[in-house]
This record gives C-alpha cells, sequence and structure tokens, in this order.
C-alpha cells in the first residue's frame, strides 16, 4: 500500500499539483524562460568582447 | 594569523554551527527531517541550490584556476542555464506529482526497482566520493597555515558539519545556507577590494588587467571546436548543459533542495535564480584569479606557493640548489616585473610602440617560468610523492601574507562557510537515499516514521564519517575543483541517460535501460582510461549511449526468433 506522505516501499501514485500555475512575475513560464536563455546568449556576447577588450 | 582573525574565524565557525542547530529545531517526522516540510520560499530555494553547488573547492581553486590557466574555465558553466530551464520545464513538475523524496523514487515508477536501485548506487558511489573532497579543501588551509596534521583539521571539519546536519537535516542545511551565502558574498568581495588595494600606486585595476590580457589570463570565451580542448564555447554549452542537466534533475543533493520548495513555483523560481546569477558569479570569481595574476605581475611571487612543499625540498640535500634558483628566480620576477610596468606604460600611451614591449614583457615571462619549471623538478626529486601542482594554493598564500588582520580570519571564514553548507547539503542528500531507496525500500519497510528518522541521523553520521576517511586520500588529486568535476562526469551522462529515457522513451522497458546504462558506464570508463576525450564529452557519451542502446535492446528482445516463430 502507498503511503502518500511518507517514505514509499515501491511505486508512486501521481498526484495532482499546480503546475501549471502562472509565475509571480512575467507573463508566462515561456517567457521567463525566454529571458533566462536571453541572459545567456548575452553574456556569451559580453564574454566575447571581454575577451576582445583584452586580447 | 592575528588573534583578530582567530576570533573572526571561531566566531564564525561556532556561529554556523549554532545557527544550525537552532534553527533546524529538532524534526520528528521523515518529512521534516528530509525535506524541510516542504515549505521553503524560492528565494532559501535560490540560494541552498548555489550553495550546495559553489563549495570550498569553488572559492580554492578557481581563483587558482584563473591565476594559472585563465578565464577560459567560465566555459564549463554555459550549459547551467539551459539545464535549470529543462529541469523546471520537465523534471519539477513531474517530482511535485510523484510527491517523491528522491529523484531514484521515479525510476521505479517508471521503469521497476532494479533500474532505481542501480541509479541510487551510482548516486551514493559518486556524492559519497565527492563529499570526501568536499570536506578536504578547507581542511588544507588549516594544515598549511598552522602546520597541523590534515587529518586533525578533516575530523574538526567533518565533526562541525554533522554536528548540525544530523541534529536538524534539510531544514538546518537550508536555513544555515543562506548565513553562509552572506559570509561568502562578504569575503570575496573584500579579497578582491584588498587585491586591487594592493596594486602598486602607478597600476590602476585596467591597466593590470591588460597586462593580464596579454599574457592571455583574461580569455574568456573559445568558439573553436575541439573534443580534446578541455573548455571551448561548444563544450560548455553542449557537454556542460549534459553535466548540469545530470547534476540539477537527477542528484539528490540539488533535487532534494528545489524539492523543499513549498510549491512547484517556488521551485521553478529558485531554480531560475540559480540560471541567471551563477554564469556571472563564476565569471566574479575567475576575475579575482586573473586580477590576482595581475598583482603578481608587479610583485614577486614564491617560485611554488605551496610552502610543505618547498620546506621539505629545503631541508633536503637539494637545499643549496633550491636556494639558488629562488634567488634566480626573484631576479628573473624583477625583471619581469620592470617589463610588466613598461608594458601597461606603453599601452596607456597608445604609440604604436606596444609590440616590442608585449615580446619584452613575454620574454622575461617566459624566463621566469622556466625557473619555476626547474623548482618543480627540485621539489619533486627531493619528494617524488610531492604534488607537481600548486593551484589550489595560490589565493591562499596570497590571502595570509597580504591581507590585513581581521580580512584573513573573514576570508578563511568563507572559505569553511563554503565547505560547510555544501557538505551538509552532500550528507543530507546521501542520508535521504540511504534511507529512501536502499534501507526503507529494499532492507526494513513498514517500520515506524520515528525509527525511519533515526535512521536517517545515523545514514548522516555514518556518510559524515566515510566522507572524513576519503578526504584523507584527497591531496594528491592536483585541482580540486577539476578532480570533482571529473568524477561527476564519470556517472553524470550514465544517469542523465536513464532519467531521460524514462522521460522520453516511452516504448522502452527497465530491463532494456538497466542493461543499456551498465554497457554505458563501462563506454565511460572507457574513455577516462584510454581515450584523450575531454571529461565534459563524458556526460553527452553516457547519456546518448544509454538512449541508443536502450532502444536497440528494447527492439532486440521484442524481435521473435526466425527458428521459434518457423515452428509456430
Amino acid at each position: 500500500m502507498i503511503d502518500p506522505d511518507g517514505p514509499d516501499s515501491g511505486p508512486r501514485t501521481p498526484v495532482p499539483v499546480s503546475a501549471d500555475e502562472p509565475p509571480p512575475f512575467g507573463a508566462s513560464w515561456k517567457a521567463l524562460y525566454v529571458v533566462v536563455a536571453g541572459t545567456l546568449a548575452a553574456l556569451v556576447a559580453l564574454f566575447a568582447l571581454f575577451t576582445r577588450a583584452f586580447k | 594569523m592575528s588573534q583578530v582573525d582567530w576570533a573572526v574565524l571561531a566566531a564564525a565557525l561556532a556561529g554556523m554551527v549554532a545557527y544550525g542547530i537552532w534553527k533546524g529545531g529538532r524534526s520528528r517526522n521523515t518529512e521534516g527531517f528530509l525535506l524541510a516540510g516542504r515549505e521553503m520560499r524560492w528565494g532559501t530555494v535560490a540560494l541552498s541550490i548555489m550553495a550546495t553547488q559553489a563549495s570550498a573547492i569553488t572559492f580554492l581553486s578557481t581563483p587558482g584556476q584563473a591565476y594559472a590557466d585563465g578565464m577560459r574555465f567560465v566555459q564549463f558553466y554555459l550549459g547551467l542555464p539551459i539545464a535549470m530551464i529543462v529541469v523546471s520545464a520537465v523534471a519539477v513538475p513531474l517530482y511535485y506529482r510523484l510527491k517523491v523524496y528522491t529523484a531514484y523514487e521515479y525510476l521505479e515508477t517508471r521503469f521497476d526497482l532494479k533500474t532505481r536501485t542501480l541509479a541510487a548506487f551510482l548516486f551514493l558511489i559518486q556524492r559519497g566520493l565527492a563529499a570526501g573532497l568536499t570536506i578536504f579543501a578547507p581542511s588544507l588551509i588549516l594544515s598549511v597555515i598552522l602546520g597541523w596534521d590534515v587529518r586533525l583539521t578533516v575530523l574538526v571539519i567533518g565533526a562541525a558539519v554533522v554536528i548540525y546536519t544530523t541534529s536538524g537535516g534539510a531544514r538546518a542545511v537550508s536555513r544555515t545556507q543562506t548565513l553562509q551565502a552572506a559570509i561568502i558574498l562578504t569575503g570575496m568581495v573584500a579579497a578582491f577590494v584588498a587585491i586591487v588595494a594592493l596594486l602598486p600606486a602607478d597600476v590602476s585595476l585596467f591597466d593590470a588587467l591588460r597586462v593580464a590580457g596579454k599574457a592571455g589570463r583574461l580569455k574568456a570565451i573559445d568558439p573553436s571546436f575541439s573534443l580534446t580542448s578541455r573548455y571551448t564555447l561548444w563544450s560548455g554549452l553542449i557537454g556542460g548543459a549534459f553535466l548540469q542537466l545530470s547534476y540539477f534533475g537527477t542528484d539528490q543533493s540539488q533535487v532534494q533542495r528545489y524539492l523543499s520548495g513549498s510549491s512547484v513555483t517556488q521551485s521553478r523560481l529558485g531554480l531560475l535564480f540559480n540560471g541567471m546569477v551563477k554564469v556571472p558569479m563564476q565569471f566574479g570569481i575567475l576575475l579575482v584569479g586573473a586580477t590576482l595574476f595581475a598583482f603578481y605581475q608587479f610583485q614577486a611571487p614564491p617560485v611554488f606557493f605551496n610552502p610543505v612543499e618547498t620546506a621539505k625540498v629545503r631541508s633536503s640535500p637539494e637545499g643549496p640548489r633550491f636556494a639558488d634558483l629562488e634567488a634566480r628566480y626573484r631576479a628573473a620576477r624583477g625583471a619581469q616585473e620592470a617589463r610588466a610596468r613598461e608594458l601597461a606604460a606603453a599601452m596607456r600611451r597608445g604609440d604604436g610602440r606596444e609590440g616590442g614591449a608585449v615580446a619584452a614583457y613575454r620574454a622575461a615571462s617566459a624566463a621566469s617560468g622556466e625557473l619555476r619549471s626547474e623548482a618543480i623538478s627540485l621539489i619533486r626529486t627531493a619528494d617524488p610523492k610531492a604534488d607537481p601542482s600548486d593551484t589550489n594554493y595560490v589565493f591562499l598564500s596570497f590571502v595570509v601574507h597580504n591581507l590585513p588582520a581581521g580580512l584573513v580570519g573573514l576570508v578563511l571564514a568563507m572559505v569553511f562557510a563554503a565547505s560547510m553548507s555544501a557538505s551538509s547539503a552532500e550528507l543530507n542528500a546521501l542520508a535521504s537515499t540511504t534511507l529512501v531507496d536502499v534501507y526503507r525500500r529494499l532492507l526494513k519497510p513498514g517500520a515506524g516514521d520515528g525509527h525511519y528518522v533515526l535512521v536517517s541521523r545515523l545514514a548522516t553520521v555514518g556518510w559524515g564519517a566515510f566522507a572524513i576517511l576519503f578526504a584523507e586520500y584527497a591531496s594528491r588529486l592536483g585541482s580540486l575543483i577539476e578532480a570533482v568535476n571529473i568524477l561527476g562526469s564519470l556517472f553524470y551522462g550514465t544517469i542523465l541517460g536513464v532519467f531521460l529515457a524514462g522521460f522520453y522513451l516511452k516504448g522502452v522497458s527497465g530491463t532494456a535501460v538497466f542493461v543499456a546504462a551498465i554497457v554505458a558506464e563501462a563506454l565511460v570508463v572507457a574513455c577516462f582510461l584510454f581515450s584523450g576525450i575531454s571529461f565534459l564529452w563524458y556526460n553527452v557519451v553516457g547519456c546518448l549511449a544509454v538512449l541508443a542502446l536502450a532502444l536497440l535492446f528494447e527492439r532486440a528482445s521484442r524481435k521473435p526468433f526466425p527458428a521459434i516463430t518457423a515452428s509456430v
């Protein structure tokens, strides 16, 4: 028998969670993911400029 | 070290242990002990995730890495934001839906018990060894500074972590990590400001960095594609993404941190915040190392940064030759310093005569570099077992010999804080997996919650003892930051492949994945032993091998044998 509130001793049964709840800021989770990816792209560009400036 | 430094260090250490015991409380059930009652807000989750990954190794070895090898190590972290997005979108809602305590529970739900157990054991081996390295790094400091036996310092650090982790579990780990993060940030900023303040009056930070740039230390991005070059843009983005995906998506020491979030939203926000600030943070730490390199272009460093090894060679029959080498090295560094000043002045003037100054500086740098190589050879002659790498001592040597009273204690407290935050999370995760995936699942199901909390505490103590024992053997692993990442890369690809097969290969069974994982792990070990492939690519090899082989084995197992088919 599965105890959903304790460490199990076998396979789990999924329980509903609010996975699609919107983030507290930003239009959607997808928009937040784009912001994170955009930050990465900007950092790579900045690091490339840094490398070039001190070459 | 002055008395002020001792006071700062002692207060910080005692404060961290006391704070951990106080904030951790006394958890009476497994959810409280292993997942902090699932009540953390995203800010605490984010700090906890960052503090778990950034161990003392990060703050000791990374500046030394930049000093010796330049800024290119930052590329190692470029895959992290990608991993944060994937983990947030795929793994977090899945783990919350299943209400798991460990990531490996998912594998039994998706595949079978043996696949879950294999992944749990791979984690226990890899993370148990890594926990030893995490404790060893700061122990190195005290043993070097005080001349203490490293075994004693390992024991002191390990015991401090075990005390509050055993007492308060995951809540103590997360709450203490916020305090430790504050100490770490203060210490690192103080060290950087001190390096800049100690530059000669006629050399600005910009001048110093330009000299470091001419020495090749500020090359942060290498866009070339090479399977054998350790850090490039592509190995970081691709290999690094696989490594970080495995670390954050399947390593219990991280999964446990974000599962302590009060909801999917809180966990996701914590992970995404980490995705945005981790890369700039690592850049900043590397910049401290590069600035330290620039500082030593205007002031002679010791010929070798490990004082224990230099003391040994001085007292050996090679002592007089070493003293002569040291004198020649000091003279060569004097000449190099003069060339560095000329180079800085030429670059400031910008009158087109920079080329000659660069050539003169590089020639002087090469001359002193040869003398340093001779000194290292002599150290090895005096003691063939001596560690030829002094990367881990560069930052500490600077701190102890150059920072004012009080700041030395603060920086040392920073290193201790980093070590304790990472190793406490590791011990907590090792205890969780031992309890949930091994003890409760395989050895003693159905016991009371109080019994399981007790076993969790005993497992924390047990893994603490294992980590302390392994730490005794960690001194010969070269650059610690690389050692721990290479160790992780040997296992992470395979574990990630097992989880990705679960997420995306719907028709594949547990047996096919189990056999594929064993073959893939053998392949990764063969790459490590017999090929020149850089370690970041092991993550790609292991992961893709599991996925491809699982599909192959599944297909082969379903294909009927012709003879049998014919008879039927």
